[in-house]
């Protein structure tokens, strides 16, 4: 108040800003890691006979990347409307 | 019967008055079993070694007759599905670039008549689907709940690359250049730009100045003469897709206005149906909707051209000049530059028809040889033209729709009991795959 507040609450709130931006980077970060792990453990042949990645690895891979996609959406989605709804964990 | 063991605690005398009686020969017990038995044996425990009574050989016979057979077919069906597996493996175990995408082909899938979806995409994922997997194949499926869809989907796919291709044709007569393409807004007299049309992201990042951003291409566009491929499950399904076509190719690209005006005229219908039903105090159904939801689903769009106007009309003047149709941004060939292939889904109903059900249950094997060997036709791209014959493929399984559907289909002027038409301008441009060649 009197200038002396008028200032503090812009700060507070890009701090926020900041803090969600990471939380949603280490989201980010920790889905495609687990995206990683999942799809390389579902396609890739572990002899590795081959350096490179064959075809039947490489429709593996695109599959199963845009299933993951997928399924995180919807989700997320559902977790959302349910967040809303309040109805999580048997809250009602 | 008297108890013949000495009791222990008795005194001999005791004991040997009551053991003088012997027990009476007990007439109901059968005689001792036949069969082998060998002292060993017989110290392990085991009396002798004899065939089982009579029943319980009929009861076996009949449970491991009927359970082998199951056991040898099923078994036999996997050899043969390891076998083709074995036949194409080597075409997915080569390396492969990581810009690149496999082909891909389009499965269309109808349900038979008076059944299920699942009847026939069990034919799909037992018989064809490993074998398209094996040979890293990407498949895209298509299938219908109710007859039309099919047929509205290629067809509706056909018009749209018709527009697409008669929009280039008029933007190449005004001379406008793909540098024009950018959009400008006049405003305040000052002609802007939107930054995104100037640049992307890639622009921007630095990284993309080292390295050549990816360009993603798929293998069909960089061999179109081989590229996709139709399959169809169901004579169906091939029937519709090749209406479709012709639907796409002949037809008119908006809908017409006597359809239009039909359409509104069932809506109209079934709306007055309804207010007078709600009006006795009834809750509304209509004659032959059987799910709830029935009423809310829009029902499939008619044909835009029926198959007696087919040499009335005149074919898609968009294509008249173009020797493959692509797909504008995907430069695919278009669906009907694909080869086409049908499989039949062997499918009997009715009651009386039980023993050659069960004869097929025990032979799925020579099924799943042909369709095996049929889908290798496909991956290795045994492609020649559309003959006319081509048009009875999978004929036989309409010998097995059930007659009082095919009736009831006649009533309802239904796609799938007519004869298939074709026309001599579309199906001079399809082709097919053919396991002959």
């Amino acid at each position: 108040m009197f200038g002396l507040g008028g200032g503090s609450t812009p700060q507070v709130s890009s701090q926020q800003k900041l803090q969600a931006a990471e939380a949603e980077l280490d989201m980010v970060t920790g889905m495609f890691n687990q995206l990683v792990n999942q799809c390389h453990r579902k396609c890739i042949n572990k002899a590795y006979n081959e350096s490179d990645v064959t075809k039947q690895e490489a429709i593996c891979l695109d599959r199963c990347v845009s299933k993951y996609f997928e399924t995180n959406l919807q989700v997320g989605e559902n977790m959302q409307k349910l967040g809303q709804s309040g109805a999580f964990m048997g809250r009602q | 019967m008297t108890d013949s063991k000495p009791d222990p605690v008795k005194t001999g005398a005791e004991a040997a008055t009551t053991t003088t009686t012997p027990p009476p020969p007990d007439t109901k017990t059968r005689p001792p079993k036949k069969g082998w038995s060998n002292p060993a044996l017989r110290m392990m425990g085991i009396p002798r070694i004899s065939l089982p009574s009579r029943n319980w050989l009929i009861f076996g016979a009949v449970v491991f007759g009927i359970g082998g057979g199951i056991a040898y077919d099923k078994y036999q069906q996997s050899q043969i599905r390891k076998k083709y597996v074995g036949q194409v493996e080597y075409l997915s175990q080569v390396p492969y670039a990581n810009q690149l995408k496999p082909r891909k082909v389009t499965v269309f899938i109808a349900p038979p008549p008076n059944s299920f979806l699942d009847d026939s995409v069990r034919i799909f994922r037992k018989f064809v689907k490993p074998i398209l997997n094996a040979a890293a194949i990407d498949f895209q499926i298509v299938s219908e709940g109710r007859q039309g869809e099919i047929r509205h989907v290629v067809a509706k796919k056909i018009r749209e690359l018709r527009i697409a291709a008669s929009e280039r044709d008029n933007n190449n007569n005004n001379n406008k250049s793909d540098a024009d393409k950018v959009k400008t807004n006049i405003t305040n007299g000052e002609e802007t730009v939107s930054k995104y049309d100037l640049y992307g992201p890639t622009n921007v990042l630095g990284l993309y100045k080292v390295f050549e951003p990816v360009k993603v291409q798929s293998e069909d566009e960089l061999n179109p003469n081989e590229a996709g491929g139709i399959i169809c499950i169901g004579r169906g399904a091939f029937k519709e897709y090749i209406t479709g076509v012709h639907e796409g190719l002949l037809g008119p690209l908006e809908k017409p206005q006597s359809l239009i005006d039909e359409e509104n005229r069932i809506v109209e219908e079934k709306q007055a149906a309804k207010a007078e039903a709600e009006a006795k105090g009834e809750t509304y159904r209509s004659g032959d909707d059987d799910d709830d939801d029935e009423e809310e689903r829009t029902p499939v769009t008619k044909p835009f051209i029926t198959s007696d106007k087919y040499g009335d009309a005149s074919f898609a003047p968009e294509f008249l000049n173009v020797k493959t149709v692509l797909n504008p941004e995907s430069n695919i060939p278009a669906v009907f530059e694909q080869p086409v292939y049908v499989f039949p889904v062997p499918k009997l109903t009715g009651f009386l028809k039980t023993p050659q059900k069960i004869y097929r249950y025990y032979t799925t094997r020579y099924l799943a040889d042909d369709y095996g060997s049929r889908t290798l036709a496909i991956i290795n791209d045994k492609i020649r033209d559309y003959q006319f014959k081509d048009t009875f493929m999978a004929k036989e399984e309409e010998i097995e729709w059930p007659k009082k559907w095919v009736e009831k289909g006649k009533e309802k002027n239904s796609e799938w009991v007519q004869e298939l038409t074709v026309d001599d301008r579309v199906i001079s441009r399809m082709r097919v795959y053919d396991p002959e060649l």
